[in-house]
């Protein structure tokens, strides 16, 4: 078996889906880490384009190219569950805060 | 006057006493249309209604409050979950209720039915007792489709949840107040019928399901949940965090 498809299903693919549901700040520090190196890996293979092909045949990738968009498809995906889960989280914080008020307001009409 | 005169003469002593121990919780959405035939309605037996308004843009509010509910109201539309939620806090808060019920506010459900669950609740010993409009001699008037998305609903969340019911998102359902304190819900969605089950099986509470009748009118099936919104619901289980 490939080198790419062991790390795909073992690491990569876990480790995306851990990083894209967590909301914790050491889960966002290493989406941080990993948003600022994309875009210098990509400036780093502008100036060295044979980067991305090395890469590929030491993972067993055909194409550098190839490469590359595994790893754009799994960043996009990871940012877009990130933010479900972030959305999820402040609307359950909303629906809190929602309610707290509607209680404290029943508690108040309630008081002679 | 007359109406609510002759269904209290129906009941029996023990039925008023079990009724006003009872408090049931409404939770509407726009429901301006239909919301003071309901609590009359519920009137005829129940004496305690709260309705939980869940920011209606519309005067549901004032009309459930002038039917004689009290009203509790959320200051934004965040869903029928959190609403029955709020009702339970608040039924726990008050330390004079021992039962609690949980009844749409769309008209589909009967007074006599919630009645029966409370009676049924109380009779048996039991925490949490759910209406079902697939049990019973009389055939379901559930239209075709929905009868379909209910029951896969119902078998996936039977075998998620390991509870056997044959109607997991019917609204109308009674409970002890002790039992809503094992009712956490954080599903402010319509995936609280499913966590409702979930946390009964969790919590190792005592339950059974008994039929009742669901009416379905024109406004009921327009107001009703979508076949769309079951992709929601299984897609809020899936990624809830609890």
């Amino acid at each position: 078996m490939k080198l790419i498809r062991l790390l795909l299903v073992l690491l990569f693919i876990p480790a995306f889906i851990v990083l894209a549901r967590s909301i914790g700040s050491r889960s966002r520090a290493v989406r941080t880490l990993l948003l600022f190196s994309f875009p210098s890996l990509i400036g780093y293979s502008v100036i060295f384009p044979e980067t991305w092909q090395s890469m590929a045949d030491v993972v067993g990738v055909d194409r550098g190219a190839d490469l590359l968009l595994y790893v754009t498809v799994l960043t996009l995906i990871t940012y877009i569950g990130y933010s479900f889960s972030k959305f999820r989280y402040l609307e359950k914080r909303n629906a809190i805060l929602v309610q707290e008020i509607a209680l404290l307001q029943a508690k108040e009409k309630s008081t002679p | 006057m007359n109406h609510k005169s002759n269904e209290l003469k129906a009941l029996s002593n023990r039925q008023l006493e079990i009724a006003a121990r009872t408090c049931c919780i409404v939770p509407i959405y726009n429901e301006a249309t239909v919301i003071e035939d309901c609590i009359e309605h519920l009137r005829t037996i129940f004496s305690n209604i709260l309705v939980i308004d869940d920011g209606s843009t519309d005067d549901s509010a004032s009309k459930a409050k002038k039917s004689g509910a009290q009203v509790i109201r959320h200051a934004i539309n965040v869903g029928q979950g959190l609403a029955i939620s709020t009702g339970f806090k608040w039924v726990q808060s008050q330390n004079k209720f021992r039962n609690i019920v949980t009844f749409d506010g769309d008209g589909q459900h009967r007074a006599h039915d919630a009645l029966r669950l409370v009676e049924e609740l109380e009779n048996s010993g039991l925490d949490i007792v759910f209406g079902s409009r697939f049990l019973g001699h009389k055939k379901s008037d559930t239209p075709a489709t929905k009868r379909l998305i209910l029951k896969t609903v119902s078998r996936a969340t039977n075998i998620l949840t390991g509870v056997n019911l044959s109607d997991a998102h019917n609204g109308l359902r009674a409970l002890t107040v002790e039992a809503s304190n094992a009712v956490d819900l954080t599903q402010a969605g319509m995936a609280h019928a499913s966590q409702i089950i979930s946390l009964t099986r969790k919590a190792n509470l005592k339950y059974h399901e008994i039929p009742v009748n669901v009416l379905y009118t024109q406004y009921s099936q327009r107001k009703g949940q979508s076949i769309l919104n079951s992709i929601n619901i299984v897609t809020d289980l899936i990624w809830s965090d609890e």
